[in-house]
């Protein structure tokens, strides 16, 4: 377990009580200090006194709304808000985003996804200034494609392409190995953590959504081919 | 052709029965009406036939035979009554020859001061008076005279106008009185139909607020019941809602726990702790499907309407297809686009997006290895109106028939072992049909020919200008 960083405290503005401990739990194995607080107006009092180096904050609070709670903080602060939202309330995420969160992950979130979201947040938001270790801006580039590991940012032909947390692992797994077979049951060990099931169709779903954001090769030919009963191959870039 | 609206058999049966009636009752009265004309001409020739009789005694007396021949001569000429004078012996006296079969009037007339009439053919009447000679001798004058005239024959123009009055009056009445029994009643066929369509909020009493008889009860009874449907079906679907939101909260402090457990526990515990999170993923997709077909039905039953764009249903069928024969293709199946005509139609991208990705995906599910599902689109019209109809085939093993209708109802399953272990929540035809359903536009299954289902859809174009 790595020690607490006094510099990675966190501040968790949520009802659920025990969701909180348990993330607390979590968060805290994975080196952040955490504090958490219940209530919508509480929160935004201690968001503004004390130091947080990132808020993540429920949209569904009692009294105080999320957003409003949002909008307080935006009012005399910066630190970075990482916004919980219920599944599908893409009106929540929409605003949520407008008034100014870094990121948003829908309720019931993967911890795993958690902690990769808060770490991205945190890069961008305090980018390392002394020592740019070369090893954080780790870049697979392929033909159009530029992905940064560092910051978890993918850039297809300069533009920024969105990508959900699975997308962009199993983009990397797929940059990693360009022009070989990747099994299904690799793919879901390496980018969904578990072992494979027969019945689990969600790795396809995933490589699905990856192939219509990234579309093909400029020059129309594919970009990653579906393999009969195998797998999956992301295909060399055309010279 | 027997009229089905009772409308039309209340109006058409109270209208011939009028009708019948009122034309009875013309007729009947013109048979029976006294004709006041009779009396009136046996008075004016009684007058006139006893002036005649005492004359012609006069004359007779005065100037003989000859004076009464040329009386008799000026009264045919004056007034075209031919008239004979008999003596009281029944002789003839003077004049032209007596009508035949006048003996017995004359018989009678003589034993009598009144005038006798005895009627013959072609409506003429013979009229006969005894009158008395100054010399007191009696002689009977007797002459043809035209009938009273006969009631002239009822004028065709004139029944004609009197029915069709009785027509006119009796078919406004009628209609009044149809109008009056059925309106409510449609009104009520209208709610009811209104209900079934899944309008819950339907009431009918507004429109019958005026009236106060059973029709009234009857829609206020009606009222009663739908308010007490609504109620049923909102509190079934709020508590669907809120189980399903509450349901995340635990879900969430699963995923954390399990994360937790996964850390501290060794290699032995992986495989469960996998198998927890894939179960704990499905349940999140189902709490996600869940809300998402309250929320559609909800837009149903509002009647709002879906986001208004344009939709190019071609390239989305396009773009799903291709999506769906790449997943596809790893499990040996394809998916293969027979026919794709440009259609537009309005409403939500992404909700027909998905509802076509649902009924697809499906396909796909049940489709059999190394085999094709077949989509189509094609324009055709339906009651004059252009629709888009887009087949999805696939070649599995069917439905049975009993079945097809349950097909798009919230977890129904076919066969319980099998739809598991495809991987089938049982919700992405019923939310396919609800959005189809919002976009004005039908979802229908059935066994296509050669084995496997065959799910169509019905959707409005936009009409061109």
């Amino acid at each position: 377990m790595k020690a607490a960083n006094p510099n990675e405290n966190i501040l968790i503005i949520d009802e659920d009580v025990e969701l909180c401990e348990l993330v607390r739990e979590y968060l805290d194995g994975e080196g952040f200090e955490v504090t958490v607080i219940n209530d919508g107006a509480d929160g935004v009092e201690n968001a503004l006194t004390e130091d947080f180096r990132l808020i993540i904050l429920d949209v569904m609070l009692p009294g105080l709304n999320g957003l409003e709670v949002l909008r307080r903080i935006r009012a005399q602060s910066q630190v970075p808000v990482l916004m919980l939202t219920a599944r599908g309330e893409e009106v929540d995420r929409i605003i949520g985003l407008e008034v100014g969160a870094d990121d948003y992950l829908p309720k019931p979130f993967n911890p795993r996804e958690l902690v990769a979201r808060i770490r991205a947040i945190m890069r961008r938001a305090y980018p390392p200034g002394s020592d740019p270790a070369p090893s954080q801006s780790e870049r697979l580039t392929s033909g159009d494609i530029e992905l940064d590991l560092g910051t978890r940012a993918l850039k297809r032909a300069g533009n920024a392409v969105k990508l959900t947390t699975v997308e962009f692992d199993l983009l990397a797994v797929f940059l990693r190995d360009i022009g070989t077979v990747m099994k299904r049951e690799e793919l879901v060990e390496s980018v969904l953590g578990r072992a494979f099931s027969p019945f689990d169709r969600s790795i396809d779903m995933h490589v699905s959504k990856l192939r219509r954001k990234l579309g093909n090769h400029p020059d129309g030919s594919e970009r990653i081919k579906s393999i009969r009963s195998v797998g999956y191959l992301y295909t060399t870039a055309p010279q | 052709m027997v009229p089905k609206s009772l409308f039309l058999k209340i109006f058409l049966w109270f209208w011939l029965a009028m009708t019948l009636v009122g034309a009875a009752l013309l007729i009947t009265t013109e048979i029976t009406r006294p004709d006041v004309r009779l009396p009136r001409w046996r008075e004016f020739t009684g007058d006139t036939i006893s002036y005649y009789a005492e004359r012609s005694a006069a004359v007779l007396e005065e100037g003989g035979r000859e004076a009464l021949d040329s009386y008799l001569e000026e009264i045919e000429q004056t007034s075209q009554i031919r008239a004979t004078v008999f003596d009281s012996q029944g002789n003839q006296v003077s004049g032209h020859s007596a009508p035949r079969g006048a003996d017995e009037l004359i018989a009678r007339a003589q034993g009598s001061t009144e005038v006798q009439y005895q009627p013959r053919g072609r409506g003429s009447m013979l009229v006969a008076r005894n009158a008395e000679a100054p010399d007191g001798r009696t002689y009977t004058i007797v002459a043809n005279l035209p009938g009273p005239r006969m009631r002239p024959p009822i004028e065709v123009t004139d029944l004609i106008v009197r029915l069709l009055t009785i027509l006119c009056t009796a078919g406004l009445v009628c209609y009044g009185l149809a109008r009056h029994l059925t309106s409510p009643v449609s009104r009520l066929q209208t709610a009811v139909r209104d209900m079934s369509a899944g309008n819950l909020s339907t009431r009918v009493e507004p429109g019958l607020r005026t009236r106060n008889d059973e029709f009234a009860d009857l829609g206020r009874d009606f009222d009663f019941m739908a308010e007490k449907i609504e109620g049923l079906v909102g509190a079934q679907r709020q508590l669907l809602r809120d189980i399903s939101h509450e349901l995340r909260s635990p879900l969430a402090r699963l995923n954390v726990a399990l994360e937790l457990a996964r850390k501290r526990s060794g290699a032995d515990a992986r495989a469960s702790l996998d198998r927890i999170e894939l179960e704990s993923e499905r349940m999140n997709e189902l709490i996600g499907q869940l809300l998402r077909l309250a929320q559609l039905e909800d837009h149903v039953d509002g009647g709002e309407p879906a986001a208004m764009e344009s939709v190019q249903l071609a390239d989305l069928v396009q773009e799903v297809a291709t999506d769906a024969d790449f997943e596809a293709s790893g499990q040996n199946r394809g998916v293969n686009v027979l026919e794709a005509r440009e259609c537009v139609t309005t409403g939500s991208a992404d909700l027909l997006r998905s509802a076509i990705e649902n009924i697809v995906r499906n396909a796909v599910r049940y489709t059999r290895e190394e085999s094709q599902v077949e989509i189509s689109l094609h324009q055709t019209s339906h009651r004059h109106q252009p629709c888009a109809h887009i087949t999805v085939r696939d070649r599995g093993p069917g439905v049975p028939e009993a079945s097809l209708e349950e097909l798009f109802r919230p977890f129904y399953r076919v066969g319980d072992a099998r739809d598991r272990q495809s991987g089938g929540i049982g919700l992405g035809l019923a939310i396919a049909e609800r959005i189809i359903r919002l976009h004005g536009g039908t979802l229908t299954a059935s066994n296509a020919r050669g084995g496997g289902l065959q799910v169509e859809v019905h959707l409005p174009l936009d009409a061109k200008e």
